[in-house]
């Protein structure tokens, strides 16, 4: 009846995990414990792979940490355990795009870009209990939780620890500089931060390449002297990678030293922190978030970036933006909304506005900044008003993660990604369906209290 | 039994009578001259390529057209290609693919041009960069039938929707009772804007000399004059390439402010002049522009004074018979939801139609509301009247412009359908009359 | 010979006219509202009243005939919610229950607000204290024209007492009526006094000059007239004076989302008197509701508009009954509003509110519909005497 495959629960009450709290050190490579025998072939009863796909009966084989595998017919390799839960609805981890928790309650204006959320993050904020329990597996971390206007620095993605006898509950700092967040609101100052921010890139972009253009140069004269074709060129080609995901080392943005002759170095123009994090947007090294509260903010919005092309997701606040959801669908733009029927502007007539802009052809996900424990109703509530049903568990997992610019390797079932995994006892988006398991790259975090019990 | 029974035959009100010829002709930049202060002003008209561009092609098709500048053409047709008007007429042929709107018994007229407006764009700042033209209030001005406004000193189009095309035109007019050049209204006040003309006239005087021997080649070491101290706008004014704005209500400052203009020959734009009926004939020769509110009743006449004073409806008509080119401007520039009605921009064409009813005629008072505030706004050269080649701004109505019951249905704004009585809430359901949805005309086989 | 009054230094002198000779006044149409309209009518008028309406009345030679054949007449407008004859004067705050008082003692004589009223059309005004109190005084129905002694010009004295029941009065913080609660038991505290009053002095009992016309408007004697707003407001003032005290009421405003509370007033006939707001804006649905043609669409017939001046300016009654008809009441329940039914209302139809023989001859001439913003007014008579006239004048007003 209970999934059978952990002796005993690791769940710790409370108290005890307040206790040890201290002795808790957040350690990002804590998660995938890499032994042999965590190699698991989990066989379920349904799978929705988060991104619109479900496999009834199906299983998912894991390898330290990581999905190798989804469908029906799953061999289990030699050693791997199984682990039955056929009774259980399987979903990915759920991934909150804009929190902000366990960051300072600090406000923010202006130009902000150097800012990082993970320096001032703090690991042991009790809500990411409360958010594993719900399903949460990836949050996350903006810059300046409240209030944040401008441009207000660089995410990070957290993930829960969960708690256990010896370690405290709490989230860890899983990738760093994730996604550039700000505000665009329909003021001049908003509009004058990125013009601002542009120039100042495109002044950075122009010195570099004419330093490039200088060393080139010198490097032919001094190849041409020596008449040996030994070059080296500068790591020039790293500004063309556009899309590309950041991984970890998602900071390096700055063009780097380049060491060509041991005599000789390249010297990359200074360029200041907050310019290099735009640049790093600009290029496309990741996403940026941003936060807009009016219709008519898109509109200033496009009349800023104009022609450039750049990665974004929107995070949409007020209801009067279903003006603009053709703009968005014809763009396929992604968009974050939180779960919520709302009301047209000046009348008390409902309006789906996640159902709204599905409908126009934008990627809906979904913001999860209410109570944890209500996320799920909400968004069920949505689904019930007309929100598609096989939309809806994508909405909370790989869009949000895509807005992120990491559903490379977290938010759904799929082959690569990492196993983050929710097990539920029924349908998600019943009211008495409950949440029994979370499992973060492969290791247990969370099983219920009736599980814990047994 | 209730007696309903339709009004609208049996009055035969509409005093015609000739177009008042407007005196003044818009300031233009001036042609040629030595280098000054460039004139603020908007590009070359479009030419008619500009026109027959591409652009997606609408047809008003059926309607009573009002051109304001051409008279009245029954049963019409205005072709919009793009943001401009391309033909209107009868019998014109429509190009496969043209949106065709059948507005038989039905009336089309130019956009209105309101000459103070408040709310409009929902935000306050730099219009360019904060400007919401998902606001209600724009939708409710489009409503009213307005279809570009004077915003501060900017003049935009409500193109509900789009931030493209919203700013007409910056910088209108020089104010000499408000703003940077604001010298109050009383005696001591006026004196120091007649210092600052003459300053200004010289100033010109001497530059226009200067650059006469420049042409003439006289002395290389000569050197033009300086303009320290001298008031740039007011050098605008006198050289005619803007037009002066002056807030006066009251007898005496009205004919102070007319023998300011007349003595150093710039154009005065009065607004208010509450009690221009007054000294109607006196502002006649001033040859000033008068932007009235017929029932200014913040204005009431006092009863001690031993000379006709206080506001009138009739101020309208008696300075259009004088001579003056009036504009009407309502009670409120915004757009109240209170409850009170009739007294704000909702109601625009109500106050022109009590300067109708204290005198003026109705198409004077048509005109007031276009072509006229248009042309005092500088924006005459692409809106205020529906003319080949002028933007495609465009209302149409259910009935006459100041009748009290007519409701816009639709209202076009750089060819586009920005406003749709039936498509909003605000008044659909007010005596609700199905229309029928546009056709596409189809190629020829 | 009754000579018109010459007060003020725009005074007009009519010495030629007597108000006991018979005139007759020729209209292309007549709006008489009761009964259809009489195109190409004439009305004969003499001693102040009309005796004859009509395409077919007779004119004898050398008659004295006005020729307004292009014209429209109707009857004079009527304002059941004015304040400007008291200059102000309409508030006595220091209790909220004074059935004792009347505007009476406010009111002034002549002024040239009221001249523009005049040539505008109005004949007919309720002059009312203000609605800073629940019980502020009783009003009085004054004709609108030029007189030397106030009492020529009145109606009815006292007129309808005049009752503020929600949306003003209820700021008294800390006295008794800071809620809608304490007001309501204020009110009917001191009707019981006045019904025991009543009794008292049809027992035998002497009178109170406090009780007395209270208890007159609550034995269906004198009308009253109720400030009242909001959907809560009409629905408690129902109740009140038509349920609890069967009263000749008139609810007066009606505004905001009054008209949601209009089936109270519909199922009962209660007369609404709207103004000066004519529409309310609702964030519930979004739409710009006439308040008049939201209340005629839920049953109620018995409407007139009012401007509440100066709160709207006494001049632009007909105006208000225009803003009404343009948010969707029919155009001629707009006309009636002006007319009829406020005369009805407080009970003097059978003077005044429509063009038929026997009437005051109260009337207003018009070049068009006078619910046609762009109609100047081009005559109007009070008691059959000449208060404005534009040819004669000279001016539009």
């Amino acid at each position: 009846m209970a999934m059978s495959f952990r002796p005993s629960s690791r769940r710790t009450s409370a108290s005890s995990r307040a206790a040890l709290a201290a002795l808790f050190v957040a350690a990002p490579t804590g998660f995938a414990a890499d032994r042999p025998d965590d190699v698991w072939v989990i066989r379920c009863g349904r799978i929705e792979t988060g991104t619109g796909e479900v496999i009834e009966r199906g299983a998912i084989l894991v390898e330290h940490g990581v999905i190798k595998a989804v469908g029906l017919d799953i061999e289990a390799p030699l050693g791997a355990r199984e682990i039955d839960a056929r009774r259980f609805t399987v979903v990915p981890g759920f991934v909150h795009p804009t929190s902000g928790i366990g960051q300072d309650r600090q406000r923010s204006s202006g130009n902000q870009a150097e800012q990082r959320a993970h320096d001032s993050f703090y690991p042991y904020d009790e809500a990411f209990q409360d958010a594993l329990e719900q399903g949460f597996t990836t949050l996350a971390l903006q810059p300046a939780s409240q209030g944040w206007l401008g441009i207000a620095g660089l995410s990070s993605v957290v993930q829960p620890t969960g708690g256990d006898g010896k370690k405290a509950a709490g989230a860890a700092v899983i990738e760093k500089d994730v996604q550039l967040v700000f505000t665009m609101n329909s003021s001049q100052q908003d509009k004058d931060l990125l013009r601002k921010g542009f120039e100042k890139v495109e002044e950075a972009v122009a010195k570099y390449d004419e330093a490039v253009k200088k060393w080139e140069e010198k490097q032919k004269k001094a190849k041409e002297k020596k008449e040996e074709p030994k070059k080296e060129e500068p790591k020039k080609e790293e500004e063309k990678k556009e899309g590309e995901a950041p991984k970890e080392e998602a900071k390096k943005e700055e063009p780097k030293k380049e060491e060509p002759k041991k005599e000789e170095v390249f010297e990359a123009p200074k360029v200041d922190d907050k310019t290099s994090t735009l640049w790093g947007w600009v290029k496309g090294s990741y996403p940026a978030l941003v936060r807009m509260s009016r219709a008519a903010d898109y509109l200033h919005w496009l009349e800023v970036v104009k022609e450039r092309k750049l990665r974004v997701a929107f995070e949409l606040e007020s209801s009067d933006s279903y003006l603009v959801a053709d703009r968005f669908g014809k763009a396929g733009a992604l968009v974050l909304l939180d779960p919520q029927v709302v009301t047209y502007p000046l009348t008390s007539e409902r309006l789906n506005l996640p159902a709204f802009f599905e409908r126009a052809g934008a990627k809906v996900g979904f913001t999860a900044s209410r109570r944890f424990e209500d996320h799920r109703h909400r968004v069920a509530q949505v689904v019930k008003a007309g929100f598609p049903r096989e939309k809806a568990i994508a909405a909370m997992t790989s869009v949000p993660a895509a807005a992120l610019g990491i559903d490379d390797r977290y938010g759904s079932i799929q082959p690569g990604r990492f196993a983050d995994l929710v097990f539920f006892d029924g349908d998600p988006f019943e009211i008495g369906s409950k949440v029994s398991s979370v499992m973060i790259r492969g290791q247990m975090k969370f099983e219920s209290e009736k599980e814990a019990q047994r | 039994m209730k007696k309903h029974f339709d009004l609208r035959g049996a009055h035969a009100l509409l005093l015609t009578s000739l177009v008042a010829a407007f005196g003044w002709q818009p300031l233009r930049a001036q042609e040629g001259g030595a280098q000054e202060p460039p004139a603020e002003g908007q590009g070359a008209p479009p030419t008619e390529d500009e026109a027959e561009a591409d652009g997606e092609l609408v047809a008003l098709q059926g309607g009573d057209v009002y051109t304001v500048t051409q008279g009245v053409l029954r049963g019409a047709t205005v072709l919009i290609r793009g943001k401009k008007i391309s033909r209107i007429g009868h019998g014109i042929e429509l190009p496969a693919g043209t949106k065709v709107y059948d507005l038989s018994g039905l009336r089309v007229y130019p956009g209105l041009v309101a000459l103070d407006s408040r709310g409009l764009l929902g935000s306050a700042g730099k219009i360019e960069d904060t400007a919401d033209p998902f606001n209600y209030q724009m939708t409710l001005g489009l409503s009213a039938g307005v279809t570009s406004a004077r915003q501060g000193s900017a003049v935009v189009k409500l193109t509900r929707g789009d931030l493209d095309g919203l700013v007409l035109r910056d910088n209108v007019g020089v104010s000499l009772t408000s703003g940077s050049n604001s010298y109050g209204s009383g005696f001591q006040q006026r004196e120091s804007v007649r210092a600052a003309l003459r300053k200004a006239a010289s100033y010109i005087k001497a530059f226009d000399e200067w650059a006469e021997r420049q042409a003439k080649k006289i002395n290389d070491k000569d050197k033009p004059p300086s303009s320290a101290g001298v008031n740039k706008d007011f050098v605008k004014l006198l050289r005619h390439q803007e037009q002066a704005f002056a807030n006066v209500e009251d007898a005496a400052n009205l004919r102070a402010y007319a023998q300011l203009a007349q003595e150093f020959g710039f154009h005065l734009v009065i607004e208010g002049c509450s009690e221009g009926w007054t000294l109607a004939d006196e502002l006649g020769r001033a040859g000033v522009t008068a932007v009235v509110t017929p029932r200014n009743t913040f204005r009431e006449p006092n009863e001690e004074l031993l000379r006709p004073n206080g506001y009138s409806i009739e101020n309208a008509g008696k300075l259009h018979r004088a001579g003056v080119d009036v504009c009407v401007a309502p009670l409120s520039g915004g757009i109240g939801l209170g409850g009170i009605a009739g007294r704000d921009l909702l109601n625009l064409t109500m106050e022109a139609a009590f300067a109708i009813r204290g005198g003026l005629p109705a198409d004077a008072a048509l005109e007031a509301m276009t072509i006229g505030a248009a042309r005092l706004l500088g924006v005459d050269e692409r809106v205020g009247s529906l003319e080949r080649g002028k933007d495609a701004d465009v209302i149409v109505l259910d009935g006459d412009l100041f009748d009290y019951r007519s409701f816009v249905q639709y209202a076009f704004v750089d060819g586009k359908l920005r406003y749709e009585k039936n498509a909003e809430t605000f008044f659909s359901h007010i005596r609700p009359v199905e229309r029928p949805a546009p056709t596409v005309v189809e190629a020829k086989q | 010979m009754k000579p018109l009054a010459a007060i003020l230094a725009c005074a007009f002198v009519s010495a030629s006219l007597h108000a006991s000779d018979p005139l007759f006044v020729r209209v292309a149409k007549a709006l008489t509202m009761r009964g259809r309209p009489v195109d190409h009518a004439v009305i004969a008028i003499e001693g102040g009243k009309i005796t004859r309406i009509g395409k077919d009345v007779a004119i004898p030679a050398g008659a004295r005939v006005l020729d307004h054949s292009t014209s429209w007449a109707c009857p004079g407008f009527i304002d059941l919610h004015s304040h400007i004859w008291s200059e102000g004067d309409t508030n006595e705050m220091g209790h909220p229950l004074n059935p004792e008082l009347r505007t009476l003692d406010a009111l002034v004589l002549w002024s040239e607000t009221m001249r523009r009223a005049s040539a505008s059309g109005v004949t007919t005004v309720l002059s009312i204290s203000g609605s800073g109190t629940n019980f502020s005084s009783f009003g009085t129905l004054l004709k609108v024209k030029p007189v030397r002694r106030l009492e020529d010009a009145i109606v009815m004295q006292p007129g309808a007492m005049k009752v503020a029941q929600d949306w003003n009065p209820e700021r008294r913080g800390g006295d008794l009526g800071a809620s809608r609660m304490g007001m309501s038991y204020g009110m009917r505290w001191m009707n019981d006094r006045a019904l025991a009053h009543a009794s008292a002095v049809r027992a035998g009992g002497p009178g109170d000059k406090e009780l007395d016309n209270l208890a007159a408007l609550l034995q269906g004697q004198i009308p009253v007239l109720i400030h009242t707003a909001s959907a809560r407001g009409v629905m408690n003032t129902v109740r009140m004076w038509h349920d609890e005290y069967p009263t000749r009421m008139v609810l007066s405003h009606g505004c905001f989302d009054g008209w949601r509370g209009a089936a109270y007033a519909a199922t009962r006939d209660v007369a609404i008197n709207n103004g000066p707001r004519m529409f309310e804006f609702s964030r519930v649905d979004g739409r710009m509701h006439g308040i008049c043609a939201e209340f005629a669409r839920a049953g109620v017939r018995r409407l007139s508009v009012n401007t509440d001046s100066p709160v709207v300016p006494q001049h632009e009654l007909a105006f208000q009954a225009s803003m009404a008809a343009w948010l969707g009441l029919p155009d001629y329940d707009a006309l009636e509003a002006l007319t009829y039914w406020p005369a009805e209302a407080l009970g003097v139809d059978h003077r005044l509110g429509s063009l038929e023989p026997g009437k005051d001859a109260d009337l207003v001439i018009t070049s068009g519909s006078p619910l046609d913003v762009r109609a100047a007014v081009e005559l109007v008579i009070v008691d059959g005497e000449i208060v404005f006239d534009r040819r004669r004048d000279g001016e539009r007003p």
